[in-house]
């Protein structure tokens, strides 16, 4: 008696009601198939869903990182304790370089502002920066970029420059009111206009979802050096120019660039609050020009901005 | 009770969903195993026939990890489903025994990884470095069998005990 209540126990009878796999499931599957390639192909449709629902998404991630935030904050600290000697040495190191650079620094910078005094130079107005959170960081096989916990009502704008650490990390890719995604530099999808060491050479900073991106479209004849300084061109009018990225390394035939910045998100990032040259442009004062302009720049708004901005300018002249 | 133990599943999937999505701080490369293991929740209760987490569930924790990975819409939740999909596929009696689940969870283990890498690599149109993603779905794959093993089953303690006092009280009446 006790064995025939043994078997009414097994999992078996129990799972095979269960297991039954209908075509909701085979619809589902092909819906997320579909999605996926709509995706790809950067529908509206996704776009604005992707928009929502991290719209959606972040009250509770934030709340989640909240708690969260002890066990990351152990973590750290536990990292730090292993490491903390090679640290102190590493910073006795780097203030004694920065004394001295320092000093070198302040009396060029009273040279800088003689020489501009006499040259009557006219400054652009002063960039200000933003510390902002972490609160999602790069995921998986896709996406390299990170979400911060500040958007438009903290001044945060399409394109501006992020900072970790010791060098540019990325770019705002999208913005949202209270949070927005960083594009780091070794996603797919970036590209940065970069010059290479004292020559100047300009080329191309391209992510390819590894460590260290690539760097294409350098001239022919310039000889790119081991450990040559990467900065920013500022040709896209989307950066300043001359902010640090890192050093150039070859890997076989392949010329990638050592960031100076880690690419994984670490806790806090620094937003720079830099205006596109082109974003306090009045486009109404040069309507037809600048209209005219645009459409010939079919859908890129980089270009077209860069355009536009050529147009008001003939306007003023 | 019932209605609790029918949605438990349901929401440990979504639970875990979130607490894959949330910034741990952890080391590089530990986003391949946190985002595999929502599915090996449910594959743990579909292995131990405790119930089973219904598709359009998967489908949104699916599309919850992507939203939060920033990734392109429709992976994970296409991942998930097939990872369910194979799981149903096996023999009944595959569940029954520890090597058997542990058999299950190994293939679906490695299905899920090449269904990881393939879709990958025709979203990206180049071929994916496998490497990371095999290696953060075996963890995966591991820490669900720990899971499993660690599982005490008390549907096959229960009858053990109800045969013990039975024999008992057969030795008492005789």
């Amino acid at each position: 008696m006790s064995t025939v209540r043994y078997d009414s126990y097994t999992r078996g009878a129990l799972r095979r009601s269960t297991e039954a796999v209908s075509g909701l499931h085979f619809l589902l599957m092909f819906l997320a198939a579909g999605l996926l390639v709509l995706t790809r192909v950067d529908h509206p449709l996704v776009v604005g869903l992707q928009h929502a629902g991290r719209q959606i998404a972040e009250p509770v991630l934030v709340r989640v990182g909240d708690l969260a935030e002890p066990l990351r904050n152990f973590a750290h600290n536990t990292k730090r304790y292993f490491t903390v000697e090679s640290e102190l040495r590493r910073l006795e190191r780097e203030l004694a370089s920065m004394q001295h650079l320092l000093k070198r620094t302040s009396s060029l910078a009273k040279r800088n502002d003689e020489l501009s005094r006499l040259a009557n130079l006219v400054r652009s107005s002063a960039v200000s920066a933003v510390t902002v959170e972490v609160i999602a960081g790069p995921k998986g096989l896709f996406s390299k970029s990170v979400q911060i916990g500040a958007g438009r009502r903290d001044g945060l704008r399409y394109g501006q420059p992020v900072f970790s650490g010791e060098g540019l990390f990325g770019r705002i890719a999208t913005v949202g009111e209270q949070t927005a995604s960083v594009l780091v530099l070794n996603d797919i999808n970036s590209r940065i206009a970069v010059v290479v060491g004292q020559s100047q050479a300009p080329a191309l900073l391209v992510g390819d979802n590894t460590e260290r991106p690539r760097l294409i479209y350098v001239d022919q004849g310039t000889v790119v050096r081991e450990g040559a300084a990467i900065v920013t061109s500022g040709a896209s009018g989307e950066f300043p120019r001359g902010i640090k990225v890192g050093k150039a390394m070859r890997t076989g035939d392949d010329l990638r660039v050592a960031t100076a910045a880690s690419l994984l998100a670490g806790t806090y990032l620094t937003v720079l609050r830099y205006e596109l040259p082109t974003a306090n442009l009045d486009v109404k004062a040069a309507p037809e020009k600048a209209s005219k302009a645009a459409t010939q720049v079919d859908g890129n708004a980089e270009g077209s901005a860069q355009v536009v901005s050529k147009s008001a300018r003939e306007n003023k002249r | 009770m019932s209605v609790i133990l029918s949605v438990l599943p349901s929401c440990l999937v979504l639970l875990a969903v979130l607490l894959a999505a949330a910034p741990w701080g952890v080391t590089a490369g530990a986003e391949f195993v946190l985002q595999v293991m929502p599915y090996m929740m449910a594959h743990l209760f579909l292995a131990r026939g405790k119930g089973f987490v219904p598709s359009p569930v998967m489908f949104i924790a699916g599309m919850i990890m992507d939203v939060a990975s920033n990734g392109p819409l429709g992976f994970w939740a296409l991942i998930y489903l097939f990872g369910v999909l194979i799981a149903r596929q096996l023999p009944d009696g595959l569940m029954d025994t520890r090597m058997g689940r542990f058999s299950a969870l190994l293939l679906v283990v490695f299905a899920l990884a090449a269904a990881q890498v393939a879709t990958a690599s025709i979203y990206l149109l180049k071929w994916i470095d496998w490497h990371p993603v095999l290696a953060g779905t075996l963890m995966a794959g591991f820490i669900t069998l720990l899971i499993d093993l660690a599982w005490r089953d008390r549907s096959l303690e229960r009858p053990r005990n109800e045969m013990a006092r039975g024999a008992g009280n057969r030795s008492a009446n005789v």
